[in-house]
Formats: structure tokens, sequence, C-alpha cells
């Protein structure tokens, strides 16, 4: 379940960063926006890319992914945090049935996001390939092959 | 009166049984988690930051994680527990399988630290959760 970047990092080390960085209720006020309830976490993960701890989190009945950032080595900095709630101008909640973020894979740079998107109206589903760029001071938005 | 009594005792054994089998747990401190349809319930796996490396293993009715049916807290390989009989234990991998978890770990000895990886699962039935059995070269007892 770890990721292939880091594979091979004792998960020790991360646990201590990322304890470290508990509780996460420093958050901005962008967080209080988008409450959410752990205890319906159905898939998270977490890895060191570009130089921070990532965690990405996915919720039952929430339509959006959270992606999260936190500072190594300086405990309780919570750093970044970013709800993806919409692809393009397309937001999950409204203009799609059902948004399922079937695989979740951190690489150097990125997350790579292997999504089902079933329409709210008359259409396909589609399966697409996704990403987030990750760098140390930004979290992008999701981005979508065609 | 009796009939009374009886009520109150059944009552407060269901407030302490429910309590004893589903302790608080920090969900904010998520690290790894994973979810899946089987036999007709949700079965997840969750591991949080500080809580390494015990594995929490649970099976709701419903996919929205409500209904809870059973919890397991796992945090040991036979008699050996993972805080106290191993310098470090890590959690490679989980995958849900047919009827299992199955899990990639690596176990650190406290004597000289001596390393052991090997491929362990955790059965999963309609209503029931196994403990963690592993194919180590340690000895029987860790099975």
């Amino acid at each position: 379940m770890f990721t292939r970047v880091w594979k091979r990092v004792p998960l020790t080390t991360l646990w201590l960063v990322f304890y470290a960085a508990s509780p996460l209720s420093g958050s901005t006020a962008k967080a209080s926006e988008h409450r959410i309830d752990y205890s319906k976490v159905t898939k998270a993960d977490i890895a060191i890319v570009q130089e921070r701890a990532v965690r990405y989190v996915v919720i039952a009945d929430n339509p959006c992914l959270t992606v999260q950032s936190f500072r190594l080595g300086h405990p309780a900095e919570y750093h970044r945090e970013k709800f993806i709630c919409s692809v393009g101008g397309a937001r999950f909640d409204r203009d799609f049935a059902l948004v399922d973020f079937k695989t979740l894979d951190f690489h150097d740079d990125r997350l790579d996001v292997e999504v089902e998107f079933i329409p709210s109206r008359r259409g396909r589903k589609a399966v697409r390939w996704c990403s987030i760029a990750l760098q140390p001071d930004s979290i992008g938005d999701l981005v979508c092959n065609r | 009166m009796q009939g009374i009594a009886a009520v109150l005792a059944g009552l407060m054994l269901m407030v302490f049984s429910a309590g004893a089998s589903t302790p608080p747990i920090d969900y904010e401190k998520v690290h790894m988690a994973g979810v899946q349809g089987m036999m007709g319930h949700w079965v997840r796996y969750i591991m949080l930051s500080g809580d390494s490396p015990c594995i929490t293993v649970q099976i709701f009715k419903s996919a929205n994680m409500e209904g809870l049916v059973r919890q397991k807290k796992i945090c040991s390989l036979g008699k050996m527990s993972f805080h106290d009989d191993f310098a470090f234990v890590d959690v490679r991998t989980i995958e849900f399988e047919q009827g299992q978890l199955s899990l990639e770990m690596v176990f650190f000895g406290l004597r000289g630290g001596a390393r052991e990886e090997g491929k362990c699962s955790i059965a999963i039935g309609t209503s029931s959760i196994g403990d963690l059995e592993c194919s180590l070269e340690y000895g029987s007892e860790y099975h």
C-alpha cells in the first residue's frame, strides 16, 4: 500500500513525522469550510514527495478528494490542504452522479489518480487517468487525460 | 423487582460490552486505509500515525461506513507484541483477497536486529476477523 516512490522507507519515519504534525486542528479557515468526517475514511495513504509528507484522504459520502501536506521535521506545522471537488469546470457534486477515485499512486512530483466518472445525465461512464502536481509549496488541480 | 434488576443488569452489560468492543479511534490520524466489499459486507483496514504498526480491521453493513458489525485491532503476531517483542515492525502493503487481507510485513527482532520479512494474512468472515498469521522463519509460535 505504501507508495512505489518511498516503498523502502521505513514507515516509522513517516509515522513520527506525521504524528508530530498532528493534531490537524491547525488547518486554515478554508479547511473549516470542508469539514471532514474522518471516521468515514475509505482510502488514505501518505508518502514523502518534494520534501513534504503528503497525505490523500477519500471519505464516504463526500465527493471530494482531500490532499494535505506537512513539513518534515517541523512538528505541528500543517502546511497545505486542498479539496479536489472538480475537474475543469465540472463539479463532482453537481455534474456527475458519481466520481470514484479507483487507484491513487504517489510519484516524485505528483499524485496519479485513476478516476471513474459516471455522468448524472445521459452518457457513458468513463475511466480517466488524472494527475495532481505536487510541489513543495503547492498542490495542483486535478488534470485528466482525454 | 427481580425483573427490573434483570433489565438494568442487561442494559449495563450492553453499555459496557459496546464500550469494550468499540474503543475510540482517532480517525483524523489516519495513515493508511482501504475498503472493499466482501461477502455482503464492507471491510475496512485502517492504520493510524502514532499507533504503529497496529492494524484495525472493521466490518460494516453499509458502504458509507455505518453499521459496524465487527472490529479488531491487531498489534501482535501470535504471542509476540509489536510494541514489546520487536524492535520494529513495518507493514509494506495491504491488499484485499478472497476471504482475507494479504499483507507484506517486515519484522526486526529485539536482539541483534534480525530482519525477517514475509507474507501475512488476516482471515475475514461474514462477521469475524482472524488473527495475523505470517509465513516467517521465526518459528511456529508466531503462526
